[in-house]
């Protein structure tokens, strides 16, 4: 009979797991200590309450992640800044295309609603699917779906702003309103 | 409503998104699994079947030297037999019930009420004849038991002391009560009462769950 149910232990194979609760916990907190160290959390309460989890109410990612969620709501609520200085203010001399791109990235996610960074964090950084997210949010899956459209459509537009900000900056200054600013 | 320049930057953005999510460090990974094997959660669930095989063992070993395998098995062989007699005697609805030899030349059988009817108790046993010395004066009613067996001798005058006509009867009663009484009663009931058995497995049992829920509220 145990032949045909899932595994109980849900901590069977942790590699894949870890990967997406380290994913998930550093689009929300950012890259870097923290979230490795939230993420530690993460799995030392799963092995606490391990005994608790019901293979038929949802996959172990989805139990997991549902811990996370709380340790990083736990790890928000500590920080003394709400908005984490990510902004790394890379030397225009020797940029790199992909460098830029990931920091660009990075800041625009820190600037969203936490909302927002939440449900993008669990649909890009923790691979679950709306259905999942609607249950751990208990909202429908097409509601999820709303939510997903309407936070890329706000990412998308920092991550505009913030590339014709960049183009301003790293854009040298124009001989001619130096000689203007010269003579006047 | 969306239009395909959108739609195509909305999917590059999710390609974006899952290409350069953080991704975790080997030491981290390295170091969760190995937090992940050393706890002992595989040892207890090794340990728990083995008690319950060993309790197990022990129920059945007690069970034994009761003396309950061989009731059980007896039970089982009667009611085993009793469901062969009932299957092979029960009549299908369908055909006849062909009579008997001695119900076509007798008629049918009236069947006694079971169970049969008290008999009942005689109005008063006559006083034992021995504390009379005195020979009875002979009587007409009384004797009428006694008198026509006269040619008899003795069996005609043992008639007559208990009085004729009523003695009879009172064998009867005798007989009846007596047969009441064996029905009634029944075998001395001899096995265990299972009332102590049982009601000490459903206090073990509502302890133990009672002591998981509190150990796991605890662990919450």
């Amino acid at each position: 009979m145990s032949l045909f149910r899932p595994s109980r232990d849900p901590l069977a194979d942790p590699t894949p797991l870890v990967r997406r609760v380290y994913s998930y916990v550093a689009y929300r907190l950012g890259d870097g200590p923290d979230a490795e160290d939230v993420t530690g959390e993460v799995f030392e309460r799963a092995l606490r309450y391990r005994s608790n989890f019901d293979p038929a109410k949802g996959e172990p990612a989805s139990w997991l992640l549902g811990i996370a969620r709380r340790c990083v709501d736990s790890a928000l609520a500590q920080r003394v800044d709400t908005v984490p200085d990510v902004r790394e203010q890379p030397d225009p001399a020797d940029l790199e295309g992909e460098t830029v791109a990931r920091v660009g990235l990075a800041e625009s996610l820190a600037r969203l609603p936490e909302r927002d960074r939440d449900m993008i964090a669990l649909r890009y950084g923790a691979d679950l699917t709306a259905a999942q997210i609607a249950a751990l949010f208990e909202m429908s899956t097409n509601a999820v779906e709303v939510a997903l459209h309407r936070a890329l459509a706000r990412l998308r537009s920092l991550l505009e702003n913030e590339s014709s900000e960049e183009a301003v900056r790293v854009r040298p200054p124009s001989p001619v309103s130096d000689v203007e600013a010269g003579t006047t | 409503m969306f239009s395909r320049r959108h739609t195509t930057q909305q999917t590059d953005l999710e390609r974006r998104l899952r290409s350069e999510r953080p991704e975790a460090p080997s030491e981290l990974l390295a170091a969760v699994a190995a937090r992940i094997r050393d706890v002992s959660e595989p040892r207890r669930s090794r340990i728990r079947p083995v008690l319950a095989l060993a309790t197990l063992g022990v129920v059945v070993v007690v069970f034994a030297s009761l003396g309950g395998i061989g009731y059980a098995s007896s039970a089982a062989r009667q009611a085993a037999r009793k469901l062969e007699t009932v299957v092979q005697s029960k009549p299908s609805s369908h055909e006849a019930t062909p009579l008997s030899a001695g119900q076509q030349q007798y008629g049918p059988v009236p069947v006694p009420p079971y169970p049969p009817p008290k008999p009942t108790p005689p109005p008063s046993p006559t006083p034992p004849p021995s504390t009379n010395p005195t020979p009875p004066p002979p009587s007409n009613g009384g004797g009428g038991g006694g008198t026509p067996g006269g040619g008899g001798g003795t069996e005609g005058q043992g008639h007559g002391q208990t009085g004729g006509g009523q003695s009879p009867g009172s064998v009867t009663g005798v007989a009846g009560q007596g047969a009441g009484q064996t029905q009634g009663s029944g075998l001395p009931f001899t096995g265990l009462s299972l009332l102590l058995p049982v009601g000490l497995a459903i206090l073990l049992v509502g302890g133990g769950i009672l002591l998981r829920r509190r150990a796991r509220d605890l662990s919450d």
